[in-house]
Formats: structure tokens, C-alpha cells, sequence
């Protein structure tokens, strides 16, 4: 190595400890502002005493009625930075709890008095809420607090950290791929430094957080501080030691290599790389991460794998429960394989007749072959959808004409899938066709003329030239299209709705109901698609691996 | 370095801040042309910007939901008063009683008593009320005239009409929802619960009101099958209903080429008055809005009579404001008040999310199932039952 190469190394070390130096600065950024925080409290709280006594006068009836409720100790008033036409604030829901008034008007009442209050001491309005409130019960022995809703997000929420974690990381790896050469001195160097800021940086907040006024309520606001901090702290450490061990790895050293030998190429497919980042691989984790949380009215509570095991041996697993996940797994099962079973049969038998040679019309066919899949599909299901009504839909019409009676669609289970399947099947086939149509016209005729010398018959030739001249080019058409029938939204949301009693539901539109139609449980309704995730990629590598064996036999 | 800058760049676009409230609805048409018109009013008189964002009503929850707690949501938003328990349990909503019940007390005494009554939970007022959504009886003028008294009257004439015209239908209303079949429900003196969380929807009263409904639907044989909103909408506009059971949303979807009246719902029979689901809009202003004073202040102006008058003679919308029905000529808004003197307030407790699914399942099973009505109540009722225990 020459001496200016090394130079430019050093100086790219450098400055990607710097770099990375500032980004757990900011990764921790949110428990300085939680530090800055409790000192405000601390600072204002013998103002807010003096306030709550006043106000407390004002409504006389400012004692705790309910004892099962909360008894006051004390009332924290925070001051609010923003705003400095309205420093005070406090929390009326809670008073109104206290005070136990009775009717719309008297606590009307009161808050006339509260706010009369605040009129006369300036430094408070009724606008914009920036308050802390904390009490204790007694019964319970827990300590409540209200908290304005921009240090509830510091307390409460686990999934922005774990993002600024994830976002983070990211961004080490990239920058050590782009500027850290491989010298593997240098990178463990910078592991160890990363690891001693960290632990630095974990005592210096446990040190600023251990007030030294000792008051109960400010304790508890502090060890939930504490440990967020802490989880936190463990996270990052995990990353960290992953981190190295990628470092010291053989891999790394690798995909270092080819970066920097392939720099060009790399740096043209970033903006498209950049773009399936943002589009599909960050919906994707965060829903992986969202699985993980118990999702109430955008409160986020970290619950491991309650929403798993709920789902996989929870309560609703009776086989024979239509919101259980095996029956709905099993209706999807099927659902994909009878699809899949049309589609390829029926495309398949289409561009046979339509690769005959000296076929009259040929483009006007394929043309009207091509349409269903052409249509956008949920407009498909929605006319298929009233096409399958009961009094006013053409099939019922037609079936009357033939002198059956007209069949309710939708309140029997397997009238309901036939009716998903057969529209399905329509929107289905044409891919399966034009796949099948490209491949059969890449099949050399020779093939054909001397099956044809041999006295094979058409049977014969289909199957010892076509077919097996086929599988090659539809066996990823096969994939795709059980991937996408799998998930196929549309046409089981409009056409059956999962009528009757969501029966006839697949997995993806009973994620949708547990997210959208029933209550907003999110969590759940992620770790649902996690599953189907799950399942999915399971099929993909086990096909993958069959597919692959099958073609080196050959 | 560049990148670096444009980074930097991006990141300071984002922080321009102007003077504005945002406002979401889901008002569409006329009703959507007179808010716009308000707010444009409003912004010339008082120089600050009105952003309106319609957003689609059956997203409108969600999207709430979602936004709120993230500091996105709107500062003032139009909605109807059903979902208040929830949004008020989950603190998304400010209490408005201060602003309006005490000091501006005149001001609220012009609204209906339901209507306000419908914005309070919990002895608090969430909401100032602008106007309220009944359904009421849609009838073709074509075949009659004058709307019938009473469902006997109703299911005669349907029947003479019928005779005639073998592709007519009588009566058409969405019988497997339950909003629609709270006419009937209330009527007959059905209740869903108590404030105990005690459910009651298998009382003799609730399935006499599926009686009914069912009586209506199979046996009459002058209401169509397996009715949905677009069934309605398709046979009224050709000339192929008399009578729709309905909310005044419906007007936008008739043709203009169809003449028709509206007139409160006829008498079940000589006890039973109809009594459908009333549901009452509000104007509501988010928790965590940074701009309260300014959107106070706005929806003062948005629910005053001004504002009403406005609304209600190019919105053509039926407002709170009681006052308003004593000089109106209009022969549609007077029936959709009368039709509020007998009506339910939709209850805004947080409870109602576990009722509504459920009903209009067992609606579904007893019209086009086949299942008993005992069957089909109780098994709803346990299914409510082991929602409510968790």
C-alpha cells in the first residue's frame, strides 16, 4: 500500500467515526430532551403548588370525593417552551374526575372557575396543552400521570426509537461499505470506540436522572425514563456487537470488495435501490416491528409475540370458527390450488387452439382473450358482484331461462367461494394464456416434424414435446400467479365481502378486518400479515428448492 | 457535500409555517359548496387561511385515529356524533363546555335539545352541533300523490301498483343494516343496553321488530331481494320503486328527471310510531391542535345562524338550528324535522362499536338465512357478551 492511500484511508476513518459519533448522538437525542424536561418541572413546581392552592380555593369543592379513585398529592403544572403568550396549562379531565360534579352545567361551572383563575394569573391559558400531571393512588398503589401528549410520545412509544435504531444501522453499514477500506484494524478500532461511547453515554443519562430531590412522582416518571433508556441501550449494544462480528467477517470483506470494484455500476442502480428501500422493504419491517405492539387509539405497547400466539393457538381456533386462523388458512389453501388448477388448464387449453397454424381472426382473439385481465380487477369484481344478485343479476336470470331457481348467492358458504371462484377464474386465465402462447411459439417445429416422421400421435407430441418444452416458462408464471391468488384482496372484499359470517374469507382480508372493521388492532392485524408473509416465503423456498433439483437431474 | 446540502434543503422546506386552520369533512355536492362558501366567508372577514380536506366518510375514523396522536390530524373537523365515546376515552377530542354551554349560553339554546344532548359524554360537551341526518319515506310521485298514513296503506297501494306493473316494487329499504332498521327497532321499544353493560337485544320487543322486518321483506312480497344502496338508487331511478326508506343523502343519487316527494315514515300501526336512528354532525376540535383559539373561534362562526342559514338554503342541509324550521317553505327540510321529532339519537357511547356488526349479521340471518329469530339474537347476544367481557 502506498503512503497517499493510506493517508486517504485515515481520513475517511476519521471521518466516519465522526459520523457515527453524531448519529448515536442523535439516536439518544430524545432522552436528552426527556432530561431537559424533568429539570423544567423541578423549576416550576413551587409556582404550580401555588396555583393548584389558588384554584382549589376558587372551586371549594376541590376535594377528592371518590377515595377508590385518586387522593392528590401533589399537581405538577409543566411549562410549555413553545408559547410564550400561555406558559401555564393544566389538565381539566382530571379535575372533572375529582371534583365529581354531576351535570353538564356544574362542571361548566367549574371550569368557569378554573379559567377565571387563569385569568388572573397571566402566565396561564386555556390554550394549547402542554401540562404534566401526576398523582398517586392509594388503592392500587400505582402512580398515574398525565402527561401532554409530546412527553406521553417520549414515555410510551417504543416503535419511532426502534426506527431512528433501525434507520441508524442502516446507514453505518452503507457509509462502512462506501468509505471504511478493508483494514480490518481500522474497523475494529472503530467498533470498540462506537461500544465505549455508548456505555459512556448510558452512564452520563443514568447519572443526569438520579435527581436528588426525592419525590415519589417524579420517581416513577423517571424509572419509566429508565428504562426505556435501558432498552434502548440493550438494543443498540446487540446492533453494535452484530455490528462488529459483520465487520470481522469474511462476508464483509467480500461485498467490500466487489463495492469498491463495481463503484459505477452501484452508484447507477442507488436511486432505484433507494427506492424499493423506502417502498417495499420499509412497510414491510415496520409491519414486522408493528407485530410486535398492541395497538390502542395510537398507543403502542410492546407485547413480544402475544399477537402470534393469539392468532396461532388463541382462543378463536376452533377449526370451525370462520374468524379462526387454521379454517381461514384452509379456505385459502384451497382457494389458490382450485384457482390455479383453471387458470392454467383453461389458459393453457386457449393458446393451444390459438397457436394452431392457419387460424383465421388470430389478433381478434387473443385480443378478446386479453381483456378481463386488461380491465382493472376490482372494477371486474364489482360488476361480477351484481351479476351474482339474487333477483336482478344475469346469472340468476340465465339460470331461470334454463328452469332452475335462482340461487342466493352469498348466504351459503360454498356458493359464496364458487361465486369468488368463477370470477377469479375469469380475471385469472389470460395470464396463464399469454404466458403459455409465448412459450409454445419459442418451441422449435423441427420437434414437431419429427415426432411427426416417427408416427407419433397429437396426444404423443403434446405430451413428450409441448408439455415438457412448457415447464420451464411456466413454472415462475405458476409461482407468481399462486402468490398473487394467495393474496387476492379485490375480488374476495367486493365480490363475497367474506359472506356469509366471514366464511369465506382469506388470510389477507382477514388481516384487513382485524386492522379496519374490527376495533383497529393493528398489532394483530400485522402479525396476521407477518404469517402470510411467513407462509408465502416458505412455499417460495421449498419450490425453489424442488424446481431447482428437478432441473439439475435433467 | 451536495448531498448534503440538499438534504439540509429538504429538511428546512418542510418548516414554513403560516397562519391556517385545517378543517376535515366528508360532505359532498351542495353541502360541500356551501362549507366551501362559509369558509371563504370566513377568510375574507378574518385573514387566516381555511384548509378544507374532504375525506371519505368511511375513512374518516381511521384516518383519525392514525393522525391525531401523530400531531397530524386537523384542527377542527365535521363528523357525526357516533363515535364520540370512543375518541373521548382516547382523549382525541377537546371538551368544549367552557367555549360554549357557560358563557355563550344563548348561543346553544337556538340548537335542538337532541341534537346537543347527542354531543355530550360523560357530562361533557364534545361537540357544537350542525345539523342531524334522519331517514325518512322517498316516494315516487309518478304513482302517488299524497304519501300514505300508515304501512298498511303503504303495502295497499304497493300492491295495487304491482298488479299493474309486474317490474314495480313497493317499498325498498337496506332491511339487513341495522341504521335503517332502527325505525322499526326503536319503534317497537327495542333497547341494545344499559349503562351497566347489560345487553337487552333479545327482548320480546327487538324480535318483535324483526318480526316485522321479516314480515315486510318474505311476506308482503313488495320489497326486492337482498337490497343494497346501489339496488335502491337503480330501481328509484327507473321508475321501479314507490317508496324508499332512507337518510337525506339519498337526494344526491335520484335522478333529476325523477319527481319525487318526502314525507316522515307512516305509522307501523296505531301504537307503533316509527322512531329511526338519528345521527347528529358536530363540529369537533382535536386535543392536541396548537391552534385551538383560532378554531374556536371558527366553528362559533361555522355553527352560527349565519352560517345555518347558509347551509341550509344551498346546502340544502338539515341544521341544528331549531329556530331556522319556523319560516322555511321547503316541503323535503320539513319533513326531515318532523321525522326528527320521533327519532333516536344514535348513542355515542363507546359500546355501540360492538353492536353494529353483530345486528346486521343476525338481520342478515333471519331475512335472507333462514335461521330463527331467537337463534339468531342470542347467538348475537353471547357474541357481544364475550366482546364486552375483554
Amino acid at each position: 500500500m502506498d503512503k497517499g492511500r493510506k493517508k486517504i484511508n485515515i481520513s475517511y476513518f476519521i471521518l466516519f467515526t465522526v459520523f457515527i459519533l453524531i448519529l448515536e448522538a442523535l439516536l439518544y437525542s430524545k432522552t436528552i430532551k426527556m432530561n431537559s424536561l424533568n429539570e423544567n418541572l423541578f423549576s416550576i413546581k413551587t409556582k404550580s403548588n401555588k396555583l393548584f392552592q389558588e384554584l382549589s380555593v376558587k372551586t371549594q369543592n376541590f376535594a377528592p370525593l371518590q377515595k377508590d379513585i385518586m387522593p392528590i398529592q401533589d399537581i405538577f403544572i409543566f411549562k410549555q417552551k413553545q408559547d410564550k403568550r400561555y406558559p401555564f396549562i393544566y389538565n381539566r379531565d382530571l379535575i372533572y374526575s375529582l371534583t365529581n360534579k354531576k351535570t353538564l352545567e356544574e362542571n361548566s361551572l367549574l371550569d368557569k372557575a378554573i379559567y377565571d383563575a387563569c385569568d388572573n394569573n397571566k402566565d396561564i391559558s386555556p390554550f394549547n396543552e402542554r401540562y404534566i400531571i401526576a398523582y398517586n393512588n392509594e388503592k392500587s398503589g400505582k402512580c398515574y400521570s398525565f402527561i401532554s401528549s409530546k412527553i406521553d410520545k417520549l414515555l410510551n412509544s417504543g416503535l419511532p426509537q426502534i426506527w431512528y435504531l433501525l434507520i441508524g444501522v442502516i446507514l453505518i453499514i452503507l457509509v462502512s461499505f462506501v468509505f471504511i477500506p478493508k483494514n480490518n484494524k481500522n474497523r475494529v478500532i472503530l467498533s470498540v470506540i462506537t461500544i465505549l461511547y455508548n456505555i459512556f453515554f448510558y452512564i452520563y443519562s443514568l447519572i443526569i436522572l438520579r435527581n436528588p430531590q426525592n419525590i415519589k412522582e417524579i420517581d416513577k416518571i423517571i424509572s419509566i425514563t429508565k428504562s426505556n433508556l435501558t432498552q434502548t441501550f440493550i438494543i443498540i449494544m446487540i446492533l453494535n456487537l452484530l455490528f462488529v462480528a459483520f465487520y470481522i467477517s469474511k462476508l464483509n470483506q467480500k461485498l467490500t470488495d466487489t463495492l469498491i470494484k463495481y463503484k459505477t455500476p452501484y452508484l447507477y442502480i442507488l436511486p432505484g435501490g433507494l427506492g424499493i428501500a423506502l417502498l417495499s422493504f420499509a412497510p414491510l419491517f415496520s409491519g414486522i416491528i408493528l407485530s410486535f405492539f398492541k395497538v390502542k387509539y395510537g398507543n403502542y405497547s410492546f407485547t413480544w409475540f402475544e399477537n402470534y400466539t393469539d392468532i396461532l393457538i388463541g382462543g378463536l381456533n376452533n377449526i370451525a370458527n370462520p374468524e379462526g386462523f387454521y379454517y381461514t388458512f384452509f379456505i385459502t389453501v384451497i382457494w389458490t390450488a382450485v384457482n390455479i388448477f383453471f387458470h392454467l388448464s383453461i389458459g393453457m387449453v386457449i393458446a393451444l387452439v390459438l397457436n394452431k397454424k392457419g387460424l383465421k381472426f388470430k389478433k381478434i382473439y387473443s385480443i378478446i382473450f386479453i381483456i378481463p385481465w386488461a380491465i382493472p380487477n376490482y372494477i371486474t369484481a364489482l360488476i361480477w358482484k351484481s351479476m351474482f344478485h339474487k333477483q336482478f343479476g344475469s346469472i340468476n336470470n340465465f339460470l331461470v331461462y334454463l328452469g332452475f331457481d335462482r340461487i342466493s348467492w352469498f348466504t351459503d358458504t360454498t356458493t359464496a367461494f364458487l361465486a369468488n371462484l368463477f370470477t377469479n377464474i375469469w380475471l385469472g386465465f389470460p395470464f396463464m394464456m399469454v404466458m403459455t402462447l409465448g412459450a409454445l411459439q419459442s418451441i422449435p417445429t423441427h420437434l414437431y416434424d419429427a415426432a411427426v416422421m416417427d408416427g407419433a400421435t397429437k396426444w404423443q407430441q403434446f405430451k413428450y414435446i409441448t408439455l415438457p418444452m412448457l415447464k420451464p416458462a411456466l413454472l415462475p408464471s405458476v409461482i407468481l400467479g399462486i402468490i398473487w391468488t394467495f393474496n387476492m384482496f379485490n375480488v374476495i372484499y367486493l365480490v363475497s365481502g367474506g359472506e356469509p359470517n366471514s366464511s369465506t374469507d382469506i388470510l389477507i382480508t382477514e388481516a384487513y378486518r382485524w386492522a379496519f372493521e374490527r376495533n383497529g388492532r393493528y398489532g394483530y392485524s400485522a402479525a396476521y400479515a407477518t404469517i402470510i408473509f411467513i407462509v408465502l416465503y416458505l412455499y417460495n423456498y421449498v419450490t425453489g428448492k424442488i424446481s431447482g433439483k428437478g432441473e439439475e437431474d435433467e | 457535500m451536495k448531498i448534503l446540502i440538499l438534504i439540509l434543503f429538504m429538511f428546512s422546506a418542510v418548516n414554513i409555517f403560516s397562519k391556517s386552520i385545517t378543517l376535515w369533512h366528508a360532505y359532498r355536492g351542495k353541502e360541500r359548496k356551501a362549507l366551501e362558501k362559509i369558509a371563504k366567508n370566513y377568510e375574507q372577514e378574518n385573514k387566516i387561511k381555511i384548509n378544507l380536506l374532504a375525506i371519505p366518510y368511511d375513512a374518516f375514523d381511521k384516518k383519525l385515529t392514525a393522525s391525531i396522536p401523530r400531531m397530524q390530524g386537523p384542527d377542527v373537523f365535521i363528523f357525526a356524533n357516533d363515535k364520540i365515546g370512543n375518541w373521548a376515552e382516547s382523549g382525541l377530542i377537546e371538551t368544549l363546555n367552557y367555549y360554549f354551554y357557560n358563557k355563550k349560553r344563548l348561543f346553544l339554546t337556538l340548537m335542538f335539545d337532541t341534537s346537543i344532548k347527542a354531543m355530550v359524554y360523560k357530562k361533557k360537551l364534545y361537540a357544537i352541533p350542525l345539523a342531524f341526518k334522519v331517514p325518512v319515506l322517498f316516494y315516487n310521485k309518478k304513482y302517488i300523490d299524497t304519501p300514505p298514513e300508515s304501512f298498511d296503506e303503504l303495502i295497499k297501494i304497493s300492491k295495487q301498483k304491482m298488479n299493474k306493473d309486474k317490474k314495480l316494487f313497493g317499498l325498498g329499504y337496506e332491511n339487513t343494516n341495522f341504521f335503517f332498521h332502527s325505525f322499526l327497532y326503536f319503534s317497537f321499544g327495542g333497547k341494545l343496553f344499559t349503562d351497566n353493560k347489560k345487553v337487552l337485544i333479545n327482548s320480546q320487543e327487538a324480535k318483535n321488530s324483526f318480526k316485522y322486518a321479516k314480515y315486510l321483506a318474505l311476506e308482503t312480497k313488495i320489497m326486492p331481494e337482498e337490497i343494497t344502496s346501489a339496488v335502491l338508487t337503480t330501481l328509484f331511478n327507473k321508475n321501479q320503486l314507490i317508496f324508499v326508506i332512507n337518510g337525506p343523502w339519498f337526494s344526491a343519487e335520484i335522478k333529476k328527471s325523477i319527481d319525487y316527494g318526502v314525507a316522515p315514515i307512516p305509522m307501523i300501526d296505531e301504537q307503533h310510531k316509527p322512531k329511526p336512528y338519528m345521527s347528529n354532525e358536530g363540529a369537533f376540535i382535536n386535543k392536541y391542535s396548537s391552534k385551538k383559539y383560532e378554531a374556536i373561534k371558527f366553528i362559533k362562526y361555522l355553527t352560527g345562524i349565519e352560517s345555518a342559514k347558509l347551509r341550509m338554503k344551498e346546502g340544502g342541509q338539515s341544521v341544528s338550528v331549531s329556530s331556522l324550521y319556523n319560516h322555511i317553505n321547503d316541503e323535503k327540510l320539513k319533513a326531515f324535522n318532523l321525522q326528527a321529532q320521533s327519532s333516536e339519537p344514535i348513542s355515542n357511547s363507546s359500546l355501540m362499536n360492538y353492536f353494529w356488526a353483530p345486528m346486521t349479521q343476525s338481520l342478515k340471518k333471519v331475512i335472507e338465512q333462514n335461521v330463527s329469530i331467537d337463534k339468531a339474537l342470542n347467538s348475537a347476544k353471547l357474541k357481544i357478551e364475550k366482546l364486552l367481557s375483554k
